[in-house]
């Protein structure tokens, strides 16, 4: 089988975050990881792997620093990848990033299946996968939490709200996104870091790809969230607290 | 390099890079041609991952577990937490992170081993001591086993399919190894029937392994006794058969298991070799050759647990700045009259914030020294320059007992100090600080006790050594270090380690004198004082090396801030932070720690005779027996 896994490298979330005037995150005090929901995908595909035979191929796309995370994913056992390196695509939407993922998949050629996580930790928006598989022509199935497959058949288990599972028969090519906790992600090991780093890694731009880099939406700004502590405790006994809550809940919050 | 619970990454980092700058050798010795700084992160991060994901708290509940001893079948269960944490050490390769390719180690700079080491040890001493203790045995199979012998074992101890101890104490042979009973009768065919009782024997019977293999110091039948009489040999626990699958047992059982204060995940072993007559050993090396072949050893072991007094001394006090920062109790000492004040976290108590300082500063100059000694070993075993090679090995000489005795007499106070910071809390099981207390006191007991190491130190290093070289290669590095200070490091703290320095060379002076007149039961009597002095001085030395490179680094960043500016500064950049703190560890050792070496040198210089003249009918009080 020949296993795309699209891997994203993201903060780490217990980084100092600063703003820079709106606009970005001041890097120089933020470390740097794969996104955790990614790490499940390579998991997921060095198994498939394992049993079926093949290769696993890591698509990102990332500035330089990027690249010490793809090779993290080949010490794990991914035998090689592309790097798409590229400013324009990093100031770019998600909508820029499936387009380039889909060009670099396209020229790989003969890709039986694309692993994505179920989102990206830093913007969370869940959307990239699905893009992409619409652009491959693929099928696809988000927040896979389990995975069977025969030759070309897939048995795939989505999870659903309230811990309920929706069983869904695929055939590949397919484009699938995994949740967190389908596996348990192998650490790389020592002798791997060392062959991650003889593994070719393609270094791309949009241009090579034929990919454009306009986005579809429009950046504004960026800033923490305010949060409101307006909690309020209603005293007096019971009975006359519970009339004041009721009276607030029907006519400040206007809930019942 | 993340923050963990375990180890300051930053300082690790510091101590690798800035001050030993690990990743040069490189351009120095061309088998680490291939590891630049970017591997040896990579190293480094994995060993933190592990050690924090799978191995601390496996080694937390471990404790509560304990090992246990079936009397029937005389097997040993170790906690059942430890066996997917010590699967993911070796499934990594962890094990051979510094050993030799051709053995199938990564072959990485024993410093950058020493780092992730550190990382596991942090998280259990207990759990990290079996594969600690199979690895030395290992390096005894790879240096003195036959080509058969490492064909069949080397693979099996690097994986982890086989374990291994060392064997040398009985029940009357433990600091007099020469007393040893352990007996080997030669076979026709060239093996050697053992029989007899090994006792504190670590790791020596587990449910982890599937064979264990044994060196065991024995007297060949009619060899002398005394030190010289002893040969040491590789007995299984199961015998070997030629193409290296396991035959029948050897008749090597174990007794008993200690119920220790501490460690208590490691299992110690009573082992019987040979009480149904069936235990075969091979020879290892030479005949009566077995306390130089064992003594090889030493070194790697003496910096391993020198080792793991720093671990624990870390992981104590990196556990003692999370509870100071979140424990809220009392009000600011500057508001105690003041009846609106609110309570602040205890790490604003000025007495809390010097328990802390005093654990940073024991830390950080114990890691420069463990580091520098592992670096030194490393530089002895890859030089091919001769006068490189002699100045490494006198350093390193000298070195080992000052580290193993001095950070593991540490380690205890630092662990203490730590429970002191949690307070009543800390006394208690629900945290592990009392863990960390508990394991600590082996540390100065085994792998040669602190009196042990501070008379090597004394005798062996200093006075019996021609020309006393080693300690002129140590304290000629520790006047270089003073030079290159002048002029970047505040004045007082240059002419407080040179100070100190010229003071030891008249305390040396004075005991080469008494060796010549043949007052040893007082030069004994001096030797931990020695130490103990001598470790001080070690730590004064490093906290001065680390200064001299972290001064210029703080004001690059920080330059002249000062108050609420400089506050908000080391708030907002870890960078400020960190070098700010390790001037001020450093400071705060040489500036107040310090000072109290100068009443040990002056005990020394006073040859106060109350030990010599005491005898056993001046301890009165106790029982007879």
């Amino acid at each position: 089988m020949k296993i795309v896994v699209c891997l994203k490298q993201v903060p780490d979330m217990e980084s100092n975050f600063k703003i820079i005037d709106g606009k970005s995150i001041d890097e120089s005090q933020v470390a740097f990881k794969i996104n955790d929901f990614d790490n499940y995908a390579v998991e997921a595909a060095l198994q498939l792997k394992e049993k079926n035979g093949g290769e696993v191929i890591i698509v990102s796309a990332g500035p330089d620093r990027a690249a010490k995370d793809i090779r993290q994913a080949f010490a794990m056992g991914a035998d090689w990848g592309i790097q798409i390196n590229d400013p324009a695509v990093q100031a770019g939407d998600n909508f820029v990033v499936a387009q380039c993922l889909q060009k670099a998949i396209q020229g790989i050629g003969g890709v039986d299946l694309v692993l994505t996580g179920v989102q990206a930790e830093d913007d969370q928006a869940a959307v990239t996968g699905v893009m992409l598989a619409e652009l491959l022509g693929m099928p696809h199935c988000t927040n896979v939490v389990k995975l069977d497959i025969s030759g070309a058949n897939m048995t795939v288990n989505r999870e659903l709200e309230g811990g309920l599972n929706e069983v869904l028969e695929m055939s590949a090519p397919a484009v699938l996104s995994i949740q967190s906790g389908i596996n348990e992600p192998r650490y790389p090991t020592l002798p791997g870091i060392m062959k991650a780093k003889k593994k070719q890694l393609d270094a791309k731009k949009a241009s090579d790809l034929g990919a454009s880099t306009d986005s579809k939406t429009e950046f504004v700004k960026m800033f923490f969230p305010v949060s409101d502590k307006k909690a309020e405790i209603i005293k007096g006994d019971p009975a006359t607290a519970a009339k004041a809550l009721i009276d607030k809940l029907k006519n400040e919050a206007k809930v019942i | 390099m993340a923050l963990n619970q375990l180890v300051d990454s930053r300082d690790q980092r510091f101590v690798l890079f800035e001050l030993l700058e690990v990743q040069k050798m490189k351009d120095k010795y061309p088998q680490y041609a291939d590891f630049d700084r970017d591997t040896f992160e990579e190293f480094l991060n994995l060993a933190e991952r592990i050690a924090v994901d799978k191995i601390y708290q496996a080694g937390v509940d471990g404790d509560k577990e304990g090992c246990k001893h079936d009397g029937k079948t005389k097997k040993v269960t170790i906690p059942s937490t430890y066996k997917a944490a010590i699967d993911a050490y070796y499934e990594a390769g962890f094990m051979g992170v510094f050993d030799d390719p051709e053995i199938g180690g990564m072959g990485m700079p024993f410093a950058i081993g020493m780092g992730c080491n550190e990382f596991f040890s942090a998280a259990s001493v207990p759990m990290m001591m079996y594969p600690g203790l199979s690895h030395g045995c290992m390096l005894l199979v790879q240096s003195f086993g036959t080509d058969k012998h490492k064909e069949i074992y080397l693979p099996k101890m690097m994986s982890g399919e086989w374990g291994g101890t060392m064997c040398l104490t009985e029940p009357d042979a433990g600091s007099d190894v020469g007393a040893l009973k352990t007996k080997a009768v030669k076979q026709a065919d060239g093996t050697y029937k053992i029989t007899g009782q090994k006792i504190f024997i670590s790791s020596g019977d587990n449910d982890y392994y599937k064979n264990m293999v044994h060196p065991v110091l024995a007297r060949i039948e009619g060899d002398p006794a005394g030190t010289k009489g002893i040969s040491i040999f590789l007995v299984p626990k199961f015998r070997v058969k030629p193409d290296g699958s396991l035959g029948e047992f050897n008749d090597v059982e174990c007794a008993g298991i200690e119920h220790k204060m501490g460690i208590k995940g490691s299992a110690t072993c009573t082992l019987s070799f040979g009480d149904n007559g069936n235990c075969i050993g091979e020879l290892l090396g030479e005949e009566r050759k077995g306390m130089k072949i064992m003594f090889q050893m030493m070194n790697e072991a003496r910096l391993g647990v020198g080792l793991q007094g720093l671990c624990l001394a870390s992981v104590g006090y990196m556990h003692a700045i999370t509870y100071a920062k979140n424990r809220l109790q009392g009000v600011h000492v500057t508001q105690m009259l003041n009846p609106e004040a609110k309570s602040v976290t205890i790490i604003n108590h000025p007495d809390v914030k010097r328990m802390l300082l005093w654990m940073k500063a024991h830390v950080e100059g114990m890691r420069v020294l463990s580091y520098l000694l592992s670096n030194t070993l490393n530089i002895e075993h890859v030089t091919k320059d001769k006068a490189e090679e002699e100045k490494a090995l006198a350093l390193a000489e000298i070195l080992i007992p000052i580290c193993k005795a001095g950070n593991t007499d540490k380690s205890v106070e630092v662990t203490s100090e730590a429970v002191q910071v949690y307070g009543g809390y800390g006394f208690c099981a629900d945290y592990p600080v009392e863990m960390f207390m508990r394991d600590s006191k082996i540390t100065a007991i085994y792998e040669g006790t602190n009196g042990i190491q501070s008379m090597d130190l004394t005798f062996r290093k200093i006075l019996m050594n021609k020309d006393q070289a080693n300690y002129k290669t140590m304290t000629s590095l520790m006047k270089d270090t003073c030079a290159k200070a002048k002029g970047v490091v505040e004045d007082k703290y240059v002419a407080a380690v040179e100070k100190g320095l010229a003071k030891l060379d008249e305390v040396i002076e004075m005991m080469k004198g008494q060796m010549a007149g043949g007052k040893f039961l007082h030069l004994f009597m001096e030797a931990t004082p020695l130490q103990q002095a001598m470790h001080m001085l070690a730590l004064a030395w490093a906290h001065l090396w680390a200064l001299t490179v972290a001064t210029p680094k703080a004001k690059a960043i920080i330059g002249d801030l000062k108050g609420p500016e400089r506050e908000e500064k080391l708030k907002n950049d870890p960078e400020a932070a960190y070098y700010s703190g390790r001037i001020l560890s450093a400071q705060f050792y040489i500036g107040s720690v310090f000072p109290l070496y100068f009443g040990r040198i002056q005990s020394l210089m006073d040859n106060e005779t109350a030990v010599v003249k005491s005898s056993e009918y001046t301890f009165t009080g106790a029982l007879a027996e």
